[in-house]
């Protein structure tokens, strides 16, 4: 049985200890509040472009191009976006497994491109070929880190470094539910005919389809990285603040049972007391 | 008058969503103009100025640094790598900007590559030009 002064000790420390998660638990709303709105503000350009993919390839045949250029896969990347830090409840995890599971599955030579130290951590660790790490400034992802990432992976699919690239990336819900999942993102696959060629538009290029689609595939490329990336850094922030509210409220129940078992305790020793003094004096009397 | 749609987004935010009577671009092959009712059309557009009248008849500019637009039914779209408002740009920010840029390509600095120095140079410059066509009305 542990003593009254051992109980109150521990009182202390989850005292302690549900402090600092209350201050995660607000840090991390206001950053999840920040991240999804980002990812709303982002969400226009995305569509938009996307709607112009799928004008263009209404349009007629798409031009062959060398981001949609179908080989055989022998070699492949995949861009693991994951947290710089932990005390995100599963989120990190999750993402790893995921991205594990898919290494395991699929044939062929991996390269790892990491996103975050959680995940470099890990694969390097287990003797995967981490390529290149990348780390984002934990007030979140800016365009100019997408653009670094875009940029990297072109270079290795254009140059026949690798055949396919992924990403890895926790897809955004809400702030309780995060899915990871991995998408693939070159070659790049024309958007699927929808079958409302109806309402198709007879456009006029300027200056003619093949360099619009030269010009706007890097950009469709950039934009699915960008928002990986910004879905990734919401469910990051939801996934922490979720742990954190449990890991708050857990520390209140605890305190309440330690409290409780203190008192008990401390009624016990005082009801001890009393019992030694009546003895005492019950012996004396005798 | 007919009026038209016009939005304009990068990337990171949307920048002009609005009712407008007419618009001019900086197309790949020089500035053009379109009003409502224009047929159909995607273009590339070079880093340069937007500019676009609205319903009061006053000329509104917007920093480009390149990208698409398209048009139909009424409705245009920019799809910007960059876009900056003439009300929302920091003339001094950008001057500090642009200056960093020059000593880059004048080889004093190192803090970028020429080709980023070249692009933050544009971007820079367009922005002031915006800023100031907007400030002459």
């Amino acid at each position: 049985m542990a003593s009254l002064k051992q109980i109150r000790q521990r009182i202390r420390s989850a005292k302690n200890i549900q402090q600092i998660t209350k201050a995660m638990k607000l840090v991390a709303a206001a950053r999840l509040k920040k991240a999804t709105d980002r990812v709303l503000e982002a969400r226009p350009y995305s569509e938009r472009l996307y709607g112009l993919m799928s004008s263009l390839s209404r349009a007629g045949e798409l031009p062959a191009h060398p981001l949609m250029y179908q080989r055989p896969i022998h070699k492949y990347a995949v861009v693991l976006i994951t947290a710089d830090r932990g005390l995100a409840g599963s989120y990190n995890t999750n993402i790893i497994r995921k991205a594990g599971d898919f290494l395991k599955q699929t044939e062929g030579s991996s390269s790892l491109v990491t996103v975050g130290k959680k995940g470099s951590q890990f694969f390097a660790r287990r003797g995967y070929n981490v390529v290149h790490s990348h780390s984002v400034p934990t007030a979140g992802a800016r365009l100019d880190d997408a653009i670094a990432i875009t940029n990297l992976v072109r270079d290795m699919f254009v140059s026949g470094e690798v055949d396919a690239v992924y990403v890895a990336y926790s897809k955004f819900y809400s702030a309780i539910r995060q899915a990871p999942q991995v998408v693939q993102v070159l070659p790049i696959t024309p958007p699927a005919e929808d079958g409302v060629a109806a309402d198709s538009v007879e456009y006029k290029f300027e200056p003619d389809p093949v360099s619009i689609l030269g010009a706007l595939l890097p950009r469709y490329l950039l934009t699915i990285v960008w928002q990986a990336m910004l879905e990734a850094t919401a469910s990051e922030h939801g996934s922490r603040m979720t742990a954190m509210t449990s890991a708050t409220d857990n520390a209140g129940e605890m305190i309440q049972e330690l409290t409780l078992k203190a008192n008990r305790e401390r009624q016990a020793s005082i009801t001890k007391e009393i019992l030694e003094v009546v003895g005492g004096a019950e012996a004396l009397k005798g | 008058m007919a009026t038209f749609r016009l939005s304009v987004v990068a990337p990171d935010q949307s920048v002009v969503d609005e009712e407008v009577r007419s618009i001019v671009a900086p197309g790949d092959s020089g500035y053009f103009g379109i009003w409502a009712n224009h047929i159909p059309i995607v273009a590339t557009l070079r880093a340069g100025l937007l500019e676009y009248e609205d319903l009061d008849r006053q000329r509104n500019y917007v920093a480009l640094g390149g990208g698409f637009l398209e048009f139909s039914n009424n409705k245009t779209t920019i799809l910007a790598d960059s876009a900056a408002h003439a009300r929302d740009v920091d003339v001094e920010k950008e001057r500090v900007a642009l200056e960093q840029a020059r000593a880059a390509l004048r080889g004093e600095s190192s803090s970028m590559t020429s080709a980023e120095a070249q692009q933050e140079l544009e971007r820079a410059m367009f922005r002031i030009k915006a800023a100031q066509a907007n400030g002459r009305q």
